[in-house]
């Protein structure tokens, strides 16, 4: 006959990383349906980091909001911004998602005397 | 009343702050929430359960629409809140007090819901309205076709019994009441008249005896008040019914008053479709009572009216008789004074006349003192021989009795034709005034003489014309302008005595003895006297006395 008393194992296995401050670097990209509103994640970044963040409200049926640093849009145009996200990231993303956005400007710069 | 935005707000409003996470209960209930800023309390929006539904984690701040919809006072109109939906495309607006401070929220449906609950309340009442309207309408013609028969029968039957039967008649007809009555009362408000229909002769017969006042008809007497039961056997005033007297259930009693005086009461009892009488019924009732009272007085005046005329007419008859006996006695103690005057007075005086003479001659050349004296003591008895002479003829003129009363005139007329030198008289006699009696003959001369006395004394005319016709004859252009045609049968004396003098005021014609004793005269033997003058253009008498006096 077998010993029917029951045993249980536990065994912890851990990761551990540094949460990064600041969570979001450049910025986010707020699906329709995503389960935190667009207020609401404002007003965390406004709590959890020192600089400001744009917001950029759209008419679109995937994407509804954009957060995005200031700074960024000092060296593109909202417009082009915008154009990019809905041209270049929406086609990978679902309406319930929050993506981050991590933008790397170049600009060139000539001046002719 | 018209539904305010009060009525309108929403049930079971729940107000929260927009970082607040929304926590469906269990209930498939949709809740409504009115959204506040958690930092200043200000206004925010609404949020419905649906849109929480779809996304359940978000908080309040991120389930808002994105424009707050405008407030609206609380005595803003439904009409005009429903018109800022449609022009700010909102489907709800929040309410805010005078000082601003959120109220409640009103939504579409609701205020939609409102109207249309108003409207259809309003429908029905009109509907409502119409359908009274109608049956007042009916109503009315009913009661002016009542009133009209009821003026009929004012214009047409005799006395307050039939009025008060033909009334009660037409009101149990227009009541469609089974039974009626109406009860006279006299000053002392006892029962007077009592008239019934619906009864039979024969349940009459029966039932004996007219109401005595006591129980609920007494009540009625009493209180002068209308009374309306709807089964008057319950009341417990009720005093029941004598043997043979139908079973009656509702009654309605009003008074026959009007001015507050009570001249009856109408009772009616039991409606032929079995409802007790409304208040309508009474209104009708009261009012076709008015009536009736305002008829049963007329019937009244009239009956005094025709009492006090009959009575005036008998005082005034009376009154033509006797003063006929005083002129006909008048004239008869005149006749009598101038015969004794003419044969008595008169004879002494011709002897006395005589003896004079004698005396004056004798004593002419012997006793010149006596005979002067003679002479005029004969000449003061001819003087006093003439006046006494004109006494007789103004007692009773002699020429009426020697040569009749045409011939009497003729003579008059010659006489002032002499004294009054100035005047032109012209006298015309139509007709055969012979056939005239002995009363009507002396009353013709004395009124030409006062007359024609008054023209020569105070007209101050150059004209003056006396008419005297019998009617049958007269066919005189002038004659009938006054008087009308001639008369068929009957026979009357006329007379027209007019000049061209300065006419007489309205009081000379009024305070003027002789006038008033002409038309004295006149109206004693039933004539009719009429004088028409104006200040300087003249005076026109006319008379027209009944050859036969009236009785």
């Amino acid at each position: 006959m077998q010993d029917n008393k029951l045993t249980t194992k536990y065994t912890l296995r851990a990761r551990i990383r540094e949460f990064k401050i600041p969570p979001v670097h450049e910025g986010l990209v707020l699906g329709r349906r995503a389960t935190i509103g667009c207020k609401a994640i404002r007003k965390s970044l406004e709590l959890l980091m020192t600089y400001p963040f744009a917001h950029l409200e759209l008419e679109d049926e995937v994407i509804s909001d954009i957060l995005v640093r200031e700074a960024v849009l000092r060296r593109v145009p909202k417009e082009q911004l915008i154009e990019f996200v809905l041209q270049r990231i929406k086609p990978f993303m679902d309406d319930t998602e929050i993506l981050h956005l991590d933008v790397e400007t170049e600009l060139h710069l000539e001046e002719t005397f | 009343m018209q539904p305010t935005i009060l009525d309108a707000l929403a049930d079971g409003l729940i107000k929260v702050t927009d970082e607040e996470r929304p926590r469906l209960g269990p209930t498939s209930t949709p809740a409504l929430f009115a959204v506040f800023s958690s930092g200043n309390d200000r206004f925010l929006g609404f949020v419905t359960s649906e849109e929480i539904a779809q996304s359940p984690h978000r908080i309040f701040a991120d389930l808002l629409p994105r424009t707050i919809p405008p407030a609206i006072g609380r005595d803003t109109s439904i009409v005009a809140a429903l018109a800022l939906m449609e022009r700010e495309n909102h489907w709800i607006l929040p309410v805010t007090d005078d000082s601003g401070a959120f109220v409640g929220a009103v939504t579409r449906p609701r205020l939609l819901e409102l109207l249309l609950d108003h409207y259809q309340k309003l429908s029905a009442e009109l509907e409502e309205e119409q359908r009274q309207l109608r049956l007042w309408s009916t109503r009315l013609g009913e009661l002016n076709q009542a009133s009209r028969t009821l003026m009929a029968l004012m214009a047409h039957v005799e006395g307050e019994e039939n009025m008060a039967q033909s009334g009660i008649n037409v009101l149990a007809t227009l009541l469609r009441a089974r039974y009626g009555a109406v009860g006279i009362i006299d000053e002392n408000g006892k029962l007077d008249g009592f008239f019934v229909t619906g009864v039979s002769q024969e349940q009459i017969e029966r039932i004996g005896r007219w109401p005595e006042g006591k129980g609920l008809l007494g009540v009625v007497v009493q209180t002068n008040q209308s009374l309306r039961l709807d089964d008057l056997t319950r009341d417990p005033r009720s005093a029941g019914f004598p043997p043979g007297h139908p079973p009656m259930k509702s009654l309605l009693a009003v008074p026959i008053a009007d001015d507050g005086k009570v001249y009856g009461r109408v009772y009616l009892c039991d409606k032929l479709n079995g409802e007790p009488f409304s208040e309508e019924d009474e209104v009708l009732a009261t009012t076709f009572a008015h009536s009736l009272a305002l008829a049963l007085i007329q019937s009244r005046e009239q009956t005094q009216r025709r009492k006090a005329e009959q009575e005036t007419r008998r005082l005034l008859n009376e009154n033509r008789q006797l003063t006929r006996k005083l002129l006909k006695a008048q004239e008869e103690e005149r006749k009598r004074v101038a015969r004794e005057l003419h044969d008595e007075l008169g004879q002494y005086l011709t002897a006395m006349q005589a003896d004079l003479a004698m005396m004056s001659s004798l004593s002419e050349r012997s006793h010149p003192e006596i005979h002067h004296s003679a002479q005029t003591v004969e000449a003061l008895l001819i003087r006093f021989h003439d006046t006494v002479r004109s006494l007789i003829e103004n007692l009773r003129p002699p020429l009426l009795d020697q040569l009749g009363l045409a011939e009497a005139l003729e003579e008059l007329v010659n006489e002032y034709r002499s004294h009054y030198r100035d005047i032109s008289w012209k006298l015309t006699i139509i007709g055969d005034l012979g056939v005239l009696d002995e009363t009507l003959k002396i009353t013709v001369y004395r009124i030409v003489q006062e007359c024609m006395n008054n023209i020569g004394r105070h007209a101050r005319a150059t004209q003056a014309e006396v008419m005297v016709c019998e009617s049958i004859a007269c066919q005189g252009e002038s004659c009938q302008r006054h008087f009308g045609p001639a008369p068929g049968e009957s026979s009357s004396v006329r007379l027209l005595i007019k000049d061209n003098g300065v006419g007489l005021s309205s009081r000379e014609a009024k305070r003027g003895l002789g006038l008033m004793g002409v038309r004295e005269r006149v109206e004693a033997l039933g004539g009719l006297f009429s004088l028409e003058s104006q200040s300087g253009q003249g005076t026109c008498v006319a008379i027209e006395i009944p050859s036969q006096a009236r009785p």
